[in-house]
């Protein structure tokens, strides 16, 4: 596509001068795409400022989005001597209160409103979250923990697809040439182009090499070709997922089937970058994930490396400085390794009994500094359903952690902390993208978390890996989160995509039996450090 | 007229018969449709399609060689380019391997066409072999050779050898058990085992794409073509080579090919020891199912006591048991139970053996006996505390030949001692203690009938009970008296010493007393006293104190466990179904003709055929007009016509040989009603919803009628089929299979074994191979279908009627097919009596022939003159596999050469040499022991009779008539009964089994149902669509009713509350319990909805 095109289907003009800069660049393809993605769309013209502007907040960096820095700590990297006085770096009165207390009960929850399209945006509130927020600056928008309706019957999975139907078509609506969109029992003769919303019931090759979807919605289902020579739609038509809902564009068949035949397919994923949160925090959250207590596979070493640098034991004066301005941890899930998420794996076991692994983790989490205010959300491995979405650990297990500033989520849970949304994720369906997806790999998990925004929803794919709990509302649907955070493939991973930062942070496990049967090498004893202020991410290592 | 020839003119008689009734236009085909077989080889030219094969095969044959033989030389003529036919190496591979697995499977079964998708030469220099699912039929052992003849081409051709890459070796590891998941395999191979293979084996073993579960790690390897899971290619690796690695290694030793060697750490872990022992091993208790009890952990004191022999109702992976095991473990055995055992194979069908000794068992009293009667045994059932020892276990030879397991120390039995007798006296009889010990003065072992389980108490203990003794004893005129006290009684009950508990003494009986007295060395040197811990071995230490030479009683024993419950049941298609005609929706969910025909017309696809004469069309074989039609064929697509059934000539197209009629059901079936003078006077007449064949050729609706009428059901291929388990019998008694002696002599018995006259119905008889005896149901069921036939000759073929049979009596005779499912080839056979029990009695060479042992298996079997009449090939299924358990071709004369060799390994000695007692002792291969097998009868004029057997029996229907499984209620009952016989049992730890069945059967159910319910489908309750995900509009998208779940609350739930229950009761590991917590929790989770109680309780306060 043209330089020019491609503003314009953004509905952005480009200055004839700006396009005069753009051609000298490199690569102007991929630039204009760059700066796109992150343009703020207050001027429609695009203007030359803007590209110098671009260039100079991005220097070489037309080939990554983001490019954080990373930094390593392990065992190999001469640091301080850790048995210096270890809790004097403990101070938690002196570093966290104010700074807890102050700024996020008004900041954080106000914020939370910012440039949200409304009162349908997100699944109700979780009120009863809200209390403890106001401590911990964790506020909770949208979990199941507490408010699951699901009661296994048949209405239940009708209300849960029509749900994810109604929100993801309310998206696509808002799309340019998707306004009037027609129900399928509606299609007649006619040759006007229409446009449909729907959701995919299958995509399958016809004998001839066409692509056929096979797109239902309330009033009906039609089967739309998307024919090979076609090489735009039919090409798009190969990322077509069962289950998702898209928008197509197209015309009935004249030979009288009928077929629908397809000119266009539209997702609903975010149109442009809202860039960066407007909001100017402090101090960063870490985030983490797969953890994986309990298992003869757990990276002591690791582990306990970042737990001393956490209290300031490890690493130069940099890293102390950083640290104590941690005032967030997340974790995304299998906290615990847990017991009988697969046959065989009581084998594997360090710690046998569950409810003694969420002991080890509590007494791991309590050697963290105190002021650090942690986010807890389930996985696989942990102990509550597997169905999606998860609640938090119930109640029993809470107490064993002996602190107060523990936040316990549901999985996928969206939280606000210092005005930016984040969704907490462990990642489950990544292994379905994968499965499914020819561009999306264990290697690259980023890549497959792309998928969600895309698609606007975390689990597109029913009936496959990810088992799903119908509830009344589709918890799992993705709106305008300002950072998306997985686990659960123990590979690292870290993209932006429409302004949203993805992360998946890795796991603090050993490859283990499982994933040498299936060829995965992990990443494990990685922390990725979003900075509050400037928004940047930057990853620290503590194992190689 | 011998036994042959007379089962030929029968065969003959009856199908003449058919053919003049198939003349008549009625069925599909107007000539029989079961063709009488030829030998091997013209089957398996037949199947391969190589001209000149058979001739080849037979001139191999004459010359005496091995069907494994035959493979390799068949392939040598192969790749010299005798057969014009082969052209390519890769032709002369492809044939060489299909050839093969077709020579051992005899030719009848579908394999060697319908498992192996392809071979071929990969463009990397080695060979492909590709298998799909039917690969299954053709067995372990047939599997196994297609890799090693593909091999053996394969050098000689100087193709290279497979190379995997770590990656695909790792695609192995990941797929095999992932198809278990999906699709069970009788056997998983470690991964390691499961690596040692792929990366070792010179062939490539690939396959097709059978389930449509993908890998999720090796994925998009270049030499591999999909990421789908190879069933085909798991079958050969799991079922095929790990599983019959001992086979292997066998055929590898015998046909001499070389670089298989590394095939031996597949069978090490089992194998003899340095030290020439063998471990306990517990695969068979891998997959403890809820209900189905444990008798034995591996190697376990208490167990069964191996003991070596074959009675005449055993053999062919068979165990002995004595009917009174059965019934004091609650009946859970019973004749045709499948037992899986700890060794020599992996298991083996139940027979009663009622010589050969029953349980141990202590009373409520504390009293301690053996029961070796039925009578005894119902007596006592519910006086039993506990089952010190469940008794013998008779196991042939045989089976550790076909297993090629190393021999195992036997106990010591009577047979075993008289031959060591006889060797220092000549008449040896022992009826008291008095003379045994007589016997041991001149160096002959005490006879096993004083002998004790000594093996299994320490020297010490034996010291300790010496001790007890020589202090309290006191006698009676018959009895030994001595002090009660836990240890002394303790080890008694473990010596499994008859005693009685009488006010704080035990008392044993004199002759017992006697026996243990001189065996403890307490009659003259009672003063003599030996420093127990000397000693290793109490045998040795007992030897030592007495002078008596004492052997080891019972130095084996076979840990086991229920398998499949036995069977004798008609054979009934989901939903069952008596006429192959179609009804579609408006039969219901019955398949209601009557229901069908409340509609004047309905719309249905049956096949198009043309009238010869008139040109007309119907689906009829006969036009209305009298002439002959044939199918007719047209396009899919633009409806031409062709006349060969090819490609259309005018668009390339498929062609079908069927259409949409709409016809007028109603009048349809009153006619038919009427032409055989029947009223509907039935509870409903079944057909089907949808022909599945290719052409869809429907049955006439008389044929329904009539089977309506006498309550049978059709199976797909239009035979009526009973189901039996597989048993053995070689010989039997007149009255044992309720036939007169005057109806056993017209059928040629005329003379028992030892030559005498047949006159009296306790003398034993030498079954002929191909007689069967079935259960009574099975006869019963018979004889309501040759009334059927009759019927179906009189009223429907307006001939005279075949069978006019009214009694069981007159049905013996009569002359059946036998089938085995996953073959095409009937074996012709003949009944001869009923078995009281559930399962049908034949020679093991017929089973053989059939291609089974009797491990658990069933067949069928149906009236000669029901598959002569009405099999047709054209209602068989249109799919992979479809013309597997039908009757294509037919044996009718069974050549011993020609059966699964299996059954050479069957040893018809009477009696075990001394050699093989002693060979055990040795854990020696037992083919180096020298005892007549079928093997050694071979083309010999006794290839067929004057087999012999080593143990008598009094009568092979003993036992309880079904096992308990079958008639006990729900699962928990079963349960808890299961749990009940593992605490009475000592070779059995209660504890274990309620874990092993929690973590084994009930977890697995509980997890699998949750992930069912959360990814489920959901169907149409009127017209049982089906989708894969709930339909937005919440109904059916076809026509329009309501839908359901597919899995429901219920179904996730079901074990849940048991097996908590279960988990408290036997206190079993906390990892179990937290682990059914956690499914508590999550299934609660599920169901429950937190909000609505939530509003409940703000409401009320």
């Amino acid at each position: 596509m043209e330089i020019v095109e491609k503003c314009i289907s953004k509905g952005i003009f480009l200055h004839p001068d700006a396009k005069q800069k753009l051609e000298k660049q490199e690569n102007p393809n991929q630039l204009i795409e760059k700066i796109l993605e992150t343009y703020e769309f207050k001027n429609p013209v695009l203007q030359p400022k803007h590209i110098e502007k671009y260039l100079k907040e991005n220097p070489n960096k037309t080939h990554r989005k983001t490019k954080p820095t990373v930094e390593k700590i392990t065992d190999d990297k001469p640091n301080q001597k850790p048995n210096q006085k270890p809790k004097q770096t403990k101070n938690p009165d002196k570093i966290a209160k104010p700074e807890t207390e102050n700024k996020n009960n008004s900041s954080g929850v106000e914020t939370s409103s910012k440039d949200k399209s409304g009162e349908d945006s997100s699944v109700e509130t979780n009120e009863t979250g809200e209390g403890g927020s106001g401590e911990s600056g964790v506020v909770v928008k949208r979990d199941i923990t507490g408010r699951s309706e699901c009661e296994g019957e048949l209405k239940n999975f009708i209300n849960y697809f029509n749900d994810r139907y109604e929100r993801i078509k309310k998206e696509i609506g808002k799309r340019n040439g998707m306004r009037n969109v027609r129900p399928i029992d509606s299609l007649d003769t006619s040759k006007d182009s229409v446009s449909l919303v729907g959701i995919v019931n299958d995509v399958r090759d016809t004998s001839n090499g066409h692509k056929l979807i096979l797109l239902e919605d309330k009033t009906g289902e039609v089967p739309a070709l998307a024919l090979k020579h076609r090489s735009d739609v039919y090409s798009d038509s190969e990322k077509v997922l069962q289950d998702e809902v898209i928008g197509l564009k197209g015309t009935t068949s004249d030979n009288g089937s009928d077929l629908f035949i397809l000119d266009e397919i539209v997702w609903p994923d975010l149109p442009l970058s809202t860039g960066k949160p407007e909001t100017k925090g402090d101090g960063y959250i870490a985030f983490i994930s797969d953890v994986h207590f309990g298992s003869t596979t757990f990276m002591d070493s690791a582990w306990s490396r970042f737990v001393d640098w956490l209290n300031g034991e490890m690493g130069g004066p940099e890293h102390k400085k950083t640290v104590q301005k941690i005032k967030y941890l997340c974790i995304a899930g299998d906290l615990v390794e847990g017991i009988g998420v697969y046959p065989g794996q009581k084998k594997e076991l360090r710690t046998v009994s569950i409810t003694e692994q969420y002991k080890e983790a509590a007494e791991q989490l309590k050697k963290i500094p105190e002021h650090i205010n942690i986010i807890i959300s389930p996985g696989n491995h942990d102990a509550v359903r597997q169905a999606e979405p998860q609640p938090a650990l119930d109640e029993k297990l809470q107490k064993q952690f002996d602190r107060d500033n523990i936040t316990f989520i549901g999985n996928p849970s969206t939280i606000e902390i210092e005005g930016v949304e984040i969704i907490v994720y462990h990642g489950r369906s990544l292994d379905d993208l994968i499965a499914e997806l020819p561009n999306c790999s264990y290697e690259k998990p980023a890549n497959a978390m792309k998928e969600f925004v895309k698609r606007r929803h975390l689990s597109p794919i029913y009936g496959k890996k990810t088992p799903i709990a119908p509830e009344n509302q589709d918890h799992l649907f993705v709106d305008k989160p300002d950072i998306i955070h997985c686990g659960h493939v123990h590979k690292f991973g870290i993209d932006n995509h429409k302004g949203v930062q993805l992360f998946n942070t890795g796991t603090w496990q050993k490859q283990t039996k499982f994933q040498k049967k299936k060829g995965i090498h992990p990443d494990p004893g990685r922390v990725v450090l979003y900075n509050l202020k400037n928004h940047e991410p930057k990853i620290v290592k503590f194992c190689n | 007229m011998n036994y042959q020839e007379t089962l030929e003119q029968g065969f003959k008689k009856a199908y003449r018969k058919a053919e003049k009734a198939r003349e008549t236009g009625i069925d599909p085909s107007r000539e029989v449709e079961i063709l009488p077989a030829d030998d091997l080889a013209e089957r398996v030219e037949n199947l391969i399609g190589v001209k000149g094969l058979a001739n080849r095969i037979r001139e191999l044959e004459n010359q005496g060689h091995s069907r494994e033989e035959i493979c390799l030389k068949v392939s040598d003529s192969m790749v010299e380019g005798e057969f014009p036919d082969l052209e390519t190496p890769e032709e002369m591979v492809d044939a060489a391997v299909r050839s093969s697995v077709a020579i051992l499977t005899e030719g009848v079964v579908a394999a060697p066409i319908e498992g192996i998708a392809s071979v071929t030469v990969s463009e990397d220099d080695f060979i492909r072999i590709s298998y799909s699912g039917p690969i299954r039929s053709a067995g372990g052992t047939a599997q196994v050779i297609s890799v090693l003849v593909a091999d053996y081409v394969r050098r000689k051709t100087q193709v290279g050898r497979y190379l995997p890459t770590e990656k695909e070796i790792e695609r192995y590891v990941e797929e095999i058990p992932l198809y278990k998941k999906v699709a069970n395999l009788q056997y998983t191979p470690t991964d390691n085992e499961i690596r040692e293979i792929i990366s070792n084996c010179p062939v490539m073993i690939d396959g097709e794409a059978t389930e449509n579960t993908e890998v999720s790690g090796q994925r998009n390897l270049r030499r591999i073509n999909t990421n789908a899971i190879r069933g085909g290619m798991c079958l050969v690796v799991a079922e095929g080579i790990a599983l019959k690695a001992r086979k292997l290694k066998k055929l590898v030793k015998a046909i001499n090919i070389e670089g298989w060697s590394w095939i031996d750490s597949l069978i090490k872990e089992e194998s003899e020891d340095e030290d020439q022992t063998i471990k306990p091993n517990k695969k068979y208790l891998a997959d403890l199912i809820a209900g189905r009890p444990v008798f034995g952990h591996p190697s376990r004191p208490g167990g069964f006591r191996l003991r070596l022999g074959r009675a005449r109702n055993s053999g062919l992976a068979t165990a002995g048991i004595n009917p009174a095991t059965m019934w004091i473990t609650d009946s859970f055995l019973s004749v045709g139970t499948q037992l899986k055992i700890e060794r020599p194979g992996k298991a083996a069908g139940v027979v009663a053996v009622d010589t050969i000794e029953g349980p141990t068992v202590r009373l409520k009293n504390g009293d301690v006996t053996r029961i070796d009667t039925e009578k005894k045994a119902k007596k006592l059932k519910n006086k039993i505390e506990a089952i010190l020892d469940v008794g013998e276990i008779l196991i042939n030879y045989g089976d550790f030949l076909e297993n090629n397991h190393p021999l195992i120390p036997t106990s010591y039995t009577e047979e075993w001692w008289i031959q060591e007798a006889k060797k220092q006296t000549e008449h040896p009889t022992v009826s008291t203690a008095k003379d045994a010990i007589k016997h041991t003065k001149k160096g002959i072992p005490l006879h096993p009938k004083y002998t004790y389980l000594w093996h299994d108490i320490t020297p010490q203990q034996t010291h300790q009970l010496r001790q007890h003794i020589k202090k309290t004893k006191q006698t009676t005129n018959n009895h030994l008296a001595i002090d009660h006290n836990k240890q002394t009684k303790q080890t008694l009950e473990t010596l499994l010493i008859h005693h009685k508990k009488r006010n704080n003494k035990i008392l044993i009986e004199k002759d017992t007393a006697i026996a243990l007295i001189y065996t403890l060395g307490l009659n003259k040197n009672k003063n003599k006293e030996i420093d127990p811990d000397q000693y290793e071995q109490t045998t040795k230490y007992l030897q030592d104190l007495s002078g008596l030479t004492i052997r080891k009683k019972a130095p084996t024993r076979i840990g086991c466990r229920m398998g499949r419950p036995e069977k004798s049941k008609e054979r009934k298609m989901r939903p069952p179904t008596h006429l192959l005609f179609p009804v579609g929706e408006e039969g219901g969910s019955q398949r209601s003709m009557e229901k069908a025909s409340e509609n004047r017309k309905i719309k249905v696809e049956l096949n198009q055929r043309k009238c010869k004469k008139c040109g007309e069309t119907t689906y009829k074989p006969t036009c209305s007009c009298g002439g002959q039609t044939q199918i007719k064929h047209t396009c899919i697509s633009c409806n031409q016509e062709t006349p060969n059934g090819e490609n259309c000539p005018k668009c390339g197209k498929r062609t079908k040989g069927y259409k949409q009629y709409e016809i007028d059901i109603s009048k349809q079936y009153r006619e038919s009603l009427k032409r055989v003078g029947e009223r509907n006077n039935y509870k409903v007449l079944k057909g089907v919803k949808g022909l599945t064949s290719k052409d869809k050729t429907p049955e006439p609706i008389e044929k329904g009628i009539l089977r309506a009428k006498h309550d049978l059901y059709v199976f797909k291929d239009g035979t009526i089929r009973y189901d039996l388990t597989d048993i053995p019998l070689t010989h039997f008694k007149p009255k044992e299979i309720s036939t007169s002696i005057k109806k056993l002599k017209q059928l040629g018995y005329t003379k028992d074994i030892n030559g005498d006259k047949l006159q009296n119905p306790n003398q034993i008889l030498e079954l002929k191979p191909q007689d069967v005896v079935l259960s009574k149901e099975c006869c019963q069921y018979f004889l309501k279908t040759t009334q059927f036939i009759d019927d179906l000759l009189k009223k429907h073929y307006n001939q005279p009627p075949y069978y006019n049979i009214n009694n069981l009596q007159d049905l013996m005779g009569t002359l059946l097919i036998g089938l085995a499912p996953h073959t095409s080839a009937g074996v012709l056979s003949r009944l001869i009596g009923y078995t009281t029990r559930a399962v049908n009695y034949a020679h093991p060479y017929f089973h053989a022939a059939k291609r089974r042992n009797c491990d658990g298996d069933e067949d069928c079997y149906m009236l000669l003159m029901d598959g002569l009449l009405n099999f047709s090939r054209h209602f068989l299924p249109d799919k992979t596999g479809g013309q597997m358990d039908a009757p294509l071709v037919l044996t009718s004369t069974l050549d011993p050469t020609e059966i699964d060799d299996e059954a050479h390994n069957l040893d018809i000695e009477w009696n075990y040499p001394l050699e093989l007692y002693q060979a055990t002792q040795q854990y020696k291969d037992p083919s180096e022991i020298n005892i007549k097998t079928g093997e050694n009868t071979l083309n010999t004029e006794n290839d067929l009779k004057k087999f012999g057997y080593s143990h008598p029996i009094n009568n092979i229907n003993t036992g309880p008539k079904q096992s308990a499984y079958k008639t006990l209620g729900p699962m928990i009952d079963k349960m808890q009964s299961q749990l009940e016989i593992a605490g009475k049992i000592k070779a059995v730890d209660e504890k274990e089994v309620a874990e092993k069945v929690i973590q084994s059967h009930f977890l697995p159910d509980l997890i699998g149902n949750l992930r069912a319910f959360s990814t489920q489908t959901v169907r149409c309750v009127k017209c049982n669509t089906k989708y894969r995900r709930p339909p937005l509009s919440g109904t059916c998208n076809n026509c329009g009713n309501t839908l359901t779940l597919t899995v429901h609350e219920n179904s996730v739930k079901k074990y849940l509350k048991i097996s908590m229950e279960i988990a408290e009761e036997y206190q079993v590991s906390n990892y179990v319990k937290e682990r059914l917590k956690l499914l508590e929790t999550s299934i609660n989770s599920l169901f429950e909805n937190e909000l609505f109680q939530q509003k409940d309780l703000t409401e009320y306060m």
